[in-house]
């Protein structure tokens, strides 16, 4: 999405009296809310589930009342339950950092499931704002793991 | 459409044929297949792998019998079915790692890459798989799915390479969950399937290292090393058996998505080297032991704890 457009929909927002605003467009979505949250909770996944997972409930977010955070930029999420690991052995270097432009297609991780080693790619391109799954450690079926921005 | 055959630095097979030649290979001889500094490059190389080559100034021999793998003598042993729908047969001499190799091709569906060498053998955990030269079979085949295939694959292909191994003789093989072949007790071959995700699906390689011979120097084995020629002398010429191999991993990652694991569960039972002993899980994600039972549906390990049945999708198995 383009960064002018949500200029343009944090400045709408403020001359307005509405709290929250949500745009979907394609695969991506942005959500704009007026209370920014004090508290760094978990960025909420806002974009919508790759084409090719199959149909699952989404999970609930982990329920409390603190406003949502602002969070733009495009979620890859594991589509899988697995341990998720973000080089190809203990020694080599990571796929992805923070920072780093990544393409589609490019290999982010490997998420290790039933012995099967998975290579998750980007579906989309863009830069790496966020890195949100520790190396090693397990992660579910639909748990946000990189936020492309 | 045929299969595309590959024989990519076939340098090394040109050099080898001479060298098995009783008269051997003489590089101050005047038809050369290569340049004369070509041709030494690889000698040497062969050398450096401990390849047995024995040397008297510029005439070269082996002191064993040495075959790399041949493109076209595979693809003439294999199945018709084979023959009709594998796309493309990648033979190397040497590359950093025939999973790699596949992984790395834009469309790599129905592709097989074998390797006489691997400089950079990958096993499961980052490990490193030992590739001597020509000592082994490392083998990787690509196939891609739509969808993602069903659970099981790993145990799925065990069971296919253990009853393609049996039906040529090489009888008394054991599979230790989920993907190692074990010959009495020690590791014969393991199976590394890697898993490649994206809108158009998912792409499958497995990856299959098989020692052919004792490797030249073990390192690096938890459980000891085991090759074919100590389960019966080697009669076959390697690319038979190869071809073989290839034929039933087709088979098996074609009719995977209908089937699943469901058709190896009894067989599983039959090879199984852990059934009804005593095994020490770890990182599964926490540790413990019990008594191994078999595998589920999916292909998880079932162990029997004090606490109950306890199914385990991940982590690494003692004995």
């Amino acid at each position: 999405m383009d960064i002018r457009k949500i200029k343009k929909l944090i400045e709408m927002l403020e001359s307005s009296g509405v709290a929250e605003i949500e745009i979907h467009e394609g695969d991506d979505s942005v959500r704009i809310s007026r209370y920014s949250s004090q508290a760094p909770a978990a960025p909420a996944p806002v974009a919508a589930a790759p084409v090719d997972t199959p149909a699952a409930p989404a999970p609930t977010p982990a329920a409390d009342s603190e406003p949502e955070q602002v969070v733009s930029g495009h979620a890859v999420k594991s589509p899988m339950v697995g341990t998720f690991y973000r080089s190809p052995s203990p020694t080599s270097p990571t796929f992805a950092e923070v920072g780093q432009t990544v393409n589609e297609g490019d290999t982010l991780c490997i998420i290790e499931a039933m012995k099967i080693l998975n290579q998750i790619t980007a579906d989309k391109s863009g830069k790496i704002s966020q890195i949100l799954a520790e190396n090693g450690t397990p992660v579910e079926y639909d748990q946000p793991l990189f936020i492309i921005e | 459409m045929p299969t595309a055959l590959h024989q990519h630095q076939p340098l090394y097979a040109q050099l080898l044929q001479r060298l098995n030649r009783p008269q051997g290979l003489n590089l101050a001889a005047k038809k050369l297949p290569d340049s004369h500094s070509a041709c030494k490059q690889v000698l040497s190389q062969l050398q450096a792998w401990q390849v047995p080559i024995a040397q008297q100034g510029q005439h070269y021999h082996l002191t064993q019998a040495c075959t790399g793998l041949a493109a076209l003598d595979i693809y003439q042993h294999l199945s018709p079915h084979s023959q009709q729908q594998l796309q493309n047969l990648h033979v190397f001499a040497d590359i950093d790692s025939s999973n790699a190799f596949l992984l790395r091709q834009a469309q790599p569906h129905a592709s097989v890459c074998v390797a006489d060498h691997q400089s950079q053998g990958r096993g499961q955990h980052g490990k490193t798989w030992q590739s001597d030269f020509a000592k082994g079979l490392y083998l990787s085949f690509a196939y891609h799915y739509p969808k993602p295939p069903p659970s099981g694959l790993a145990p799925a292909i065990a069971v296919i390479l253990v009853n393609t191994l049996a039906s040529q003789g090489y009888k008394g093989i054991e599979i230790k969950w989920p993907n190692d072949l074990l010959y009495q007790g020690r590791k014969l071959a393991g199976i590394l399937v890697e898993m490649r995700h994206n809108q158009q699906g998912s792409t499958v390689v497995v990856g299959v290292g098989l020692n052919w011979q004792l490797p030249t120097a073990i390192s690096d084995f938890d459980y000891g090393v085991s090759a074919l020629e100590q389960i019966r002398p080697q009669t076959e010429n390697n690319n038979t058996l190869c071809a073989q191999l290839i034929d039933a991993l087709f088979q098996g990652l074609q009719t995977f998505p209908e089937q699943g694991l469901s058709p190896y569960l009894d067989d599983w039972q039959q090879y199984d080297a852990l059934k009804d002993k005593n095994v020490s899980i770890s990182n599964a994600p926490d540790d413990f032991s019990g008594i191994a039972v078999g595998i589920d549906a999916q292909g998880a390990l079932q162990i029997q704890t004090p606490q109950g049945l306890r199914q385990i999708q991940q982590g690494s198995v003692r004995l």
